[in-house]
């Protein structure tokens, strides 16, 4: 492998990471405040993208245009979802979450497929040409999905760190009993955890159709590798998503060049797995 | 449909719950009664089918086998493939909370999957494995009759032996563990092996399930085994049944299948346009039942007995 | 009736099946201190908490500065004029000192004037105002809570073993504050195993045995009793 070829390969890595983490925090922040492993997250993403894709095809609008769109949709059907069925769920035990958020997975991708077929789409036909740096190609789609995750990320680190709300969802993660102690609504932080992850999957669900091409089993496909970032940086740990998500997707494509690029999700997996058994609590400490 | 239509479909109806009902005594073996989540069943399931398949066929240039077995070695070498794949995953896996052994399961089937589509030489990837042999019809009656009374045994062996485990020192050490666990995480060797052995049983049990359905259809391929059919299937079985009750296992896979199958001949019934869509309306409908079930009746239709 | 900051009557309950309090009755009239007192296992942690809503009460009500708030969410407990400092898991580590305050003044939208009154209190806390509280030291971390608690700006304070985890030359330091805080005009409702010393600074003191009130009186008289060490063994 050439030096060119390693650098190309953490190109695309980062741009893949990048998706990862969008998908990574929602999975992170909802685990931390409702304490529960979030299956349905792929396909909210997946969800989010098909949103998009409606905005594009029917008000003629760029991608950067639809992406809002899509993500107030999506954060939209995120609260919905939680309000009919997962908030019937939280003083059972955590695994009906689980089980409830599988059927919702399943919910969501057929509902994907009823309205918009089995088939695949891409927002924009044409080939874009890549801009070429010392050899390396970067395409325009992948500065666009850098650049913009970039900006989605500072927002939401502003979001947590200056705000009540933002303050108030990590005391929440911290400690759920201490937060109501301390005067917190928490449903309503529960709200707004639904809100920003189901925001920030749309993100990553566009960007992502973006990057290949939509089908209604887009994002399932790599709800491993976010599970793999949000558990690898430490689960209940926004920024630590935001790390584990560019160490497996950086790690992922630089394992094509030594295995068979079908076997990419494995890679995250074996990474995940090995975390959970060297370091449950990931490698930036997490929630317990 | 005529009245032999009806009942060969009736048949049919029975088989596959039948081997559903199988696959989803496994599960109550890790769920119901260990408290172990698998959402890899599908994985499992799939090793089940392969490794009968390759044995059962008949050889073939392009993949490893076929080694035309009789049935009856690809099922057994089936259960104990799927309790070796299980028992891999759980020494791996044991001692991971539940949350993350869902998704860890869910991997496996992913890996399995991605091996199954992938490796060429030995399930002959996208292209599946055909003419796996189905009960053969010369030596007793109308083979849908036979297959019939194979899964029927099947699931007499199945409920038998874990009806007969849960009644033992075993199984009580299982229900003692599980409350335990549902507070805090205890460790132990005793602990863990204990987990280990529960799973690896139910995971036979999800092999044989994957054999049966290789031979009751001759056909398998990578597309069988996605996520939704098998694993989630089998999950809102169980919970209707009743997780952790064996009888209610069986009839949660009756009834649910009676769904399924319900909602296929009303599905057949739209214009032919939207026909294709379906497969996605039977899968939104069932992973909305899931909620009902879920809100309104969370011990499922026969409730554990303690 | 309204007058009174906490009107207990009669309460039942406990975590899962049985009853931990078994009709256990008292009252907070002002600002003054009272001091709870009895061996392990009487019921008064629990008592703290079913305060707050966080163990269900089966039998009896809670009334605080007139709202009846038996079996109450926690955030509108808060809202009644109630703040409550846990035992244990008290401040949220992951939060700085800053932060820590301004959850504690979440429902009053963070008043600056009000935090820097906090830190007139504690001031070493105003030292360490952007050091996360997960490495506070345990004499810290006690501050903080209870200044997180007094960011309510509450009527009254709910204390758990505010002294338990602490250095004994904390101990006296942690219950002085205590002084200060019911000079605010803050009526102080307090759990404590350093029986004598806090005692000595309330103005009643209680004495729970499974479940219930064994005892009331002024904490002087209390102190004065031979029989005190018993009592507090639960005999």
């Amino acid at each position: 492998m050439t030096i060119t070829d390693f650098l190309q390969l953490i190109i695309f890595g980062i741009v893949s990471g990048a998706i990862f983490a969008l998908g990574g925090i929602g999975i992170s922040v909802i685990f931390g405040i409702l304490r529960f492993a979030h299956l349905a997250h792929g396909d909210m993403m997946t969800f989010g993208a098909y949103l998009a894709l409606a905005a594009i095809t029917s008000l003629h609008l760029p991608v950067l245009a639809a992406l809002p769109i899509a993500m107030i949709g999506t954060a939209a059907a995120a609260i919905a979802i939680d309000y009919v069925f997962y908030r019937r769920f939280r003083q059972a035990r955590p695994v009906v979450l689980l089980i409830s958020s599988f059927g919702i997975a399943l919910v969501l991708r057929s509902a994907v497929q009823l309205i918009w077929g089995p088939g695949n789409y891409v927002y924009e036909s044409g080939i874009s040409i890549p801009y070429v740096i010392f050899d390396l190609r970067i395409k325009p789609d992948h500065l666009l999905i850098v650049a913009s995750t970039i900006a989605i990320i500072v927002a939401f680190h502003l979001f947590l760190t200056y705000t009540r709300l933002g303050k108030a969802m990590r005391a929440m993660s911290d400690d759920p009993d201490l937060a109501r102690v301390s005067g917190v609504d928490t449903e309503r932080v529960v709200v707004w955890t639904w809100a920003i992850g189901g925001a920030l999957a749309a993100a990553g669900g566009v960007f992502l159709a973006l990057d290949t091409q939509l089908n209604p089993l887009l994002c399932w496909n790599i709800l491993l590798p976010m599970f793999a970032a949000a558990i690898v940086g430490g689960i209940g740990r926004p920024y630590g998503a935001i790390a584990g998500g560019l160490l497996i997707g950086i790690v992922e494509e630089l394992s094509t060049s030594f295995i068979d690029p079908a076997y990419k999700p494995a890679v995250a997996f074996v990474i995940m797995v090995a975390v959970l058994l060297w370091r449950p609590t990931g490698i930036l400490k997490g929630t317990t | 449909m005529d009245m032999g239509g009806l009942l060969n479909y009736a048949i049919f109806f029975a088989t596959f719950a039948g081997i559903f009902a199988v696959v989803a005594l496994g599960l109550n073996v890790q769920w119901g009664l260990s408290g172990q989540f698998n959402f890899g069943i599908a994985g499992f399931f799939a090793v089940g089918s392969y490794t009968t398949a390759i044995l059962t066929s008949e050889p073939v240039a392009t993949r490893i086998g076929g080694f035309d077995l009789p049935i009856v070695v690809g099922l057994i070498a089936a259960m104990i493939l799927s309790a070796l794949v299980a028992w891999a995953v759980g020494w791996v896996t044991a001692g991971l909370r539940t949350d993350y052994l869902a998704i860890a399961t869910i991997g496996v089937a992913e890996c399995i999957r991605l091996i199954v589509k992938n490796e060429d030489w030995l399930t002959n990837g996208v292209r599946g494995i055909p003419g796996i042999p189905r009960l053969a019809a010369d030596w007793f009656g109308p083979s849908p009759w036979i297959m019939l009374l194979l899964v029927a045994a099947c699931v007499i062996f199945a409920y038998a032996a874990i009806e007969a485990a849960r009644a033992s020192p075993w199984g009580r050490l299982q229900l003692a563990i599980r409350e335990n666990e549902r507070g805090a995480t205890a460790a132990g060797k005793n602990i863990a092996r204990a987990r280990l052995e529960a799973f690896v049983f139910g995971a036979a049990f999800m092999g044989l399930g994957g054999a049966l359905y290789a031979h009751l259809f001759g056909f398998i391929s990578p597309e069988a085994f996605g996520p939704n059919f098998s694993t989630f299937l089998v999950w809102v079985m169980l919970i209707a049944g009743g997780s952790g009750n064996n009888k209610g296992a069986i009839l949660g896979s009756f009834v649910i299948w009676l769904i399924w199958s319900g909602t296929e001949i009303l599905t057949n019934r739209l214009p032919v346009e939207y026909v294709n869509q379906a497969g996605a309306l039977r899968l939104l409908l069932i992973g909305l039942l899931v909620q009902v079930v879920l809100i309104y009746r969370p011990q499922g239709l026969l409730p554990e007995k303690l | 009736m309204s007058d009174d900051l906490l009107v207990i009557d009669n309460v039942h309950g406990g975590y899962g099946g049985a009853d931990i309090l078994t009709g256990a009755s008292l009252r907070v009239s002002g600002p003054e201190i009272v001091v709870i007192v009895g061996p392990n296992g009487a019921g008064k942690s629990t008592l703290m908490k079913s305060i707050f809503g966080l163990v269900q009460i089966r039998g009896g009500t809670i009334s605080a500065l007139g709202h009846d708030i038996t079996n109450q969410r926690a955030d509108l407990i808060a809202k009644a004029g109630l703040a409550y400092v846990p035992q244990e898991r008290n401040v949220f580590p992951s939060l700085t000192v800053d932060e820590n305050l301004d959850m504690g003044g979440y429902l009053k939208k963070s008043d600056a004037a009000h935090k820097d009154r906090i830190y007139a209190i504690f001031p070493q806390l105003a030292n360490r105002k952007t050091q996360r509280a997960g490495s506070l030291s345990g004499g810290e971390r006690q501050m903080l809570a209870m200044g997180r608690a007094l960011m309510i700006e509450p009527k009254l304070l709910l204390l758990d073993e505010p002294t338990a985890a602490l250095a004994p030359k904390l101990v006296d330091e942690t219950l002085d504050k205590i002084g200060e805080i019911k000079a605010l005009g803050v009526g102080v409702l307090m759990v404590e195993q350093n029986a004598k010393q806090a005692l000595a600074r309330a103005d009643r003191g209680i004495v729970m045995v499974m479940g219930k009130v064994r005892m009331e009186d002024d904490a002087a008289n209390l102190l004065a009793r031979p029989d005190l060490p018993e009592l507090f063994l639960g005999g």
